[in-house]
């Protein structure tokens, strides 16, 4: 259905690119919030989860070569079964894409330009992100792959420019928390490194498959460091209690950049290095959903139902949240059961279960 | 049917021989008559209300002989040689002794002292003929005539570049003319395998058109690919290069240059060399070339003839120019209108003095002088040579001086427009990509005015989406940068020595892909060199 073929490289900095943004203006409060100097801990347990989530997706995606997931559910678990499914994953791709279109503007403008409508920063977004699915998939998966670096760039400048403020000692006493809440706080972190489960609607898209399983595992793991490096950071630079109080610690650790003591205030460019980075997130759950609703009502096209989504995903990102409190409140509280432990997770490992089930019965009789 | 052959006829059409050109079949053929006033009369009928044709009739070996050409276009040596040759060498009556129709066969092969002729059977062809600025020759009573290539076109000598001059390497260019533009090639590049092919595009010009490529190193689909848009091409005249390239080209509706036109006969070698093909357009000085991909925009022809290491830094320069001439206007028109808290303190409040004045908002201030700049690039190439003076006193004294004084602009702006311009002409040599930056500085400016920052990324990032979704003849356009392919990158942003250049765009070439193998240059062994020798000498005179 997809007539353009990505790189194996193509896919693994698509993937970095929706993992790293939106969760590192996010989690740093969130995880200082529950389990304070211990966040950075958590971010990596979170990387577990993430590498168990590549292995169960990519496990499945061998056993239906050149299938997504939305292709191969009726296959598993029957037609009408399947179809239901796969709608509910369809629905699922489009409203998470939508709460990342909110979260993103509503932090653009708080922290950038106050005084404009959210709607102005939706639409003009997703205006840019339907002109780059109807030119392809080829073509925005190739600009990702430049633009990757000034993303990665950014991130690693907001976490080591401001060495001069940062005090380490407000990461002791290291592991104060007990274990089980950590690893629950490592879930609300892995929900956001479990989106790697959308590798599963590209992989069919693939030129080669060798190596994808090993560069997502990588992935996964160099979000988790990055995730922790930049809570490290932030703990370091304000301390756990305050960090957990900042509206966004990532934005506030920006602003404390000087380079020379002549250009401060930089964080304008940081925020907008990571416009370009939460595009490509953005891009690659509607291109998920479209590609799903395509596939699950089997049309030989996609292209037709870009603007409808497209409307539709600006009409849900409106109406989702009334503010960040609400989504903070959202992200804490329903979007671990809502992702890591629904259809991140559980989901497709009860669905590897089942085939592998099926094909053992198959092999007896 | 007819009809069918008819369409055919009226479209471009390829020349299947090299040589002396024939126009093949179908085309609506017809015999020559033997009789001399028949062919004179059709000809004639023809050529109505043609007044620089000329009709020559003389007597050659006591037979008759009609000459026809068009005035102005042969050469007058030439066709006096012909007359010479025809009128005085030959002995009496020699014509008369052998069979009519094995007149023009003698006088082609035994009488006339050119290499470049040929008998033709067909009277529409003759016409062609003359109508490519060719001599004509018709005997009495023989079925077929001759044609004598004699052209001399009123053309002007080779000289320097215009558009890309260079300080380093070769200083001639193409010229109006197509044989001497294929020759430029053809003497640079002395390989059998350096193919060409003619078509005549042009319903009603006729105008010659050779498409060049290296056989074994450019890739065959691309080939095959520009063959067919060719003779898809259906139109009344091609005046030059850039018509063939908005016809022929994967997309028009962008403002990046999709095929590079040259005017430097190296550039189109190295072209060449690299699995491009080259179109020489007859009556134009820019040949084309292509796939082309953006970074070749970026390079100037000179790039390598001069030192790496130098050109790593000057390719340097170039980016960051590219960048700066798009850029710079929104930016700063952005940290006016939206983000002040970037701009380092003590500029602040310069800034702030010089625009306390100004009654207007940033980008209406920033619009104004770039539109006003832009017409005043505009005007000064449309203005003759001789007004040219004006112009000059009018940009510098009043836009400049009196636009700042009346406190229209705030000086500060004037230094930004002025460096995003000299930016632009930095890019001088690729013409084609200036013309684009100028838009693409326009929108950007625009954004940053209306969104700041935001919008001068969503800009950008629609261009870059752009360029990213852009072939030429199926090449990706933003190839090695994206698609990302990281052994290519050796010719981007910077440029490695040659010897490091061992395969060919992988992209673009079909078969043969090694393009360098000569090892990296080293110092010779120490025995050889002259220093180690006086040293030793050095040593035994201490001794």
């Amino acid at each position: 259905m997809e007539p353009g073929k990505i790189s194996e490289r193509q896919l693994a900095f698509l993937i970095t690119a929706m993992l790293v943004n939106t969760v590192i203006f996010l989690m740093p409060q969130l995880g200082a919030r529950a389990v304070e100097q211990d966040a950075w801990l958590t971010a990596l347990l979170g990387s577990v989860w993430g590498i168990f989530m590549v292995l169960v997706i990519i496990a499945l995606a061998r056993r239906f070569p050149g299938h997504t997931p939305i292709e191969y559910l009726p296959l598993i678990l029957g037609k009408p079964l399947g179809k239901i499914l796969g709608t509910i994953y369809v629905f699922w791709f489009l409203s998470v894409g939508a709460v990342i279109v909110f979260e993103f503007t509503s932090f653009l403008k708080i922290t950038i330009m106050p005084k404009t409508p959210l709607a102005v920063f939706m639409v003009t977004i997703m205006v840019l992100v339907y002109y780059a699915l109807r030119s392809g998939l080829e073509s925005w998966a190739r600009v990702n792959e430049i633009l990757l670096f000034v993303v990665l760039v950014a991130i690693a400048a907001v976490i080591i420019l401001p060495y001069n403020n940062l005090d380490f000692s407000r990461l002791l006493p290291l592991a104060e928390h007990p274990p089980g809440l950590l690893i629950s706080t490592s879930i609300v972190s892995g929900s956001w490194r479990g989106e790697v489960i959308l590798a599963g609607m590209l992989i069919p898209a693939l030129a080669s498959d060798r190596h994808t399983s090993r560069n997502l595992v990588l992935v996964v793991l160099l979000v988790g460091f990055l995730l922790a490096a930049m809570e490290v950071s932030t703990t370091a630079a304000f301390g756990a209690i305050p960090t957990g109080q900042k509206e966004f610690p990532f934005f506030s650790l920006a602003r404390m950049i000087s380079i020379a003591k002549i250009f401060d205030r930089l964080e304008v460019l940081i925020v907008i290095a990571l416009v370009l980075g939460t595009f490509f997130k953005i891009c690659v759950f509607l291109y998920c959903s479209v590609l799903g609703t395509a596939q699950i009502f089997g049309f030989k096209k996609f292209q037709f139902l870009l603007l409808p989504l497209t409307i539709l995903m600006i009409a849900l990102a409106l109406n989702s949240f009334k503010g960040m409190p609400e989504l903070t409140d959202f992200a804490t509280n329903v979007w671990p059961g809502y992702a890591l432990l629904s259809f991140e997770l559980v989901i497709p490992l009860l669905l590897y279960l089942i085939v592998i089930l099926r094909s053992r019965r198959v092999r007896k009789s | 049917m007819l009809h069918f052959l008819r369409s055919i006829n009226s479209k471009a059409r390829k020349i299947e021989s090299s040589g002396p050109k024939e126009v093949p079949p179908p085309h609506d053929f017809k015999e020559i008559s033997s009789n001399l006033a028949d062919n004179e009369a059709d000809l004639r009928q023809e050529f109505t209300n043609i007044s620089d044709i000329v009709f020559k009739q003389f007597y050659a070996g006591g037979v008759k002989i009609l000459a026809v050409w068009f005035d102005g276009l042969i050469n007058n040596r030439v066709s006096q040689d012909v007359f010479r040759a025809l009128m005085l060498d030959i002995p009496e009556k020699q014509l008369l002794e052998i069979a009519k129709e094995e007149r023009t066969g003698l006088i082609n092969q035994h009488i006339l002292p050119f290499y470049e002729t040929q008998e033709v059977k067909d009277l529409a062809e003759i016409k062609r003929w003359i109508l490519r600025s060719k001599m004509i020759l018709l005997v009495d009573g023989c079925s077929s005539g001759l044609m004598i290539d004699a052209e001399s076109r009123p053309q002007r000598s080779i000289s320097e570049p215009v558009v890309e001059p260079t300080v380093l390497g070769p200083h001639d260019g193409f010229i109006e003319n197509i044989g001497v533009n294929t020759a430029l090639i053809r003497s640079r590049l002395g390989d059998a395998m350096l193919q060409s092919e003619d078509y005549i595009i042009g319903r009603r010009t006729n105008t010659q058109v050779t498409l060049m490529y290296v056989a074994d190193i450019a890739n065959p689909k691309i080939i095959e690919e520009v063959r067919k848009r060719l003779t898809r091409i259906d139109i009344d005249g091609i005046l030059d290069s850039s018509y063939i390239k908005e016809l022929i080209q994967d997309r028009t509706l962008t403002v990046f240059p999709l095929m590079k036109s040259t005017e430097r006969p190296d550039a189109a070698a190295a072209d060449l060399l690299e699995g491009r093909f080259a179109l020489v357009v007859d009556g134009s000085p820019q040949v084309l070339t292509a796939p082309s991909v953006f970074i070749e925009f970026m390079q100037a022809t000179d790039d390598y003839y001069m030192s790496p290491t130098v050109v790593w830094f000057i390719r340097v320069l170039r980016y960051l120019s590219i960048f700066v001439a798009t850029n710079l206007p929104g930016i700063y028109v952005g940290l006016i209108t939206f983000h002040q808290e970037m701009i380092p303190i003590p500029l602040v409040f310069t800034i702030a003095g010089t625009r306390e004045v100004v009654p207007f908002p940033a980008i209406v201030d920033a619009l104004f002088l770039l539109i006003v700049f832009e017409i005043l690039w505009e005007s000064s190439i449309r203005l003759p040579r001789v007004v040219g003076a004006a112009i000059n006193i009018v940009g510098a004294l009043i836009l400049g001086e009196a636009a700042v004084q009346s406190s229209l602009v705030s000086p500060t702006l004037v230094i930004v427009i002025a460096v995003s311009a000299v930016a632009n002409f930095a890019l001088g040599s690729r013409y084609d990509l200036a013309q684009a930056v100028r838009v693409i500085r326009l929108a950007i400016l625009i954004a940053g005015g209306m969104m700041g920052f935001y919008g001068i990324a969503l800009v950008s990032l629609f261009f870059l989406l752009h360029m990213a979704n852009l072939r030429s003849f199926g090449v990706p356009y933003f190839e090695p940068l994206a698609p990302l392919i990281a052994k290519e990158l050796k010719d981007s942003v910077y440029r490695a020595p040659l010897w490091s250049f061992k395969k060919r765009p992988v992209l673009i070439v079909g078969k043969d892909i090694t393009r360098v193998d000569t090892p990296p240059p080293s110092p010779p062994d120490e025995r050889c060199t002259a220093g180690a020798d006086s040293k030793r000498r050095l040593q035994k005179g201490g001794k």
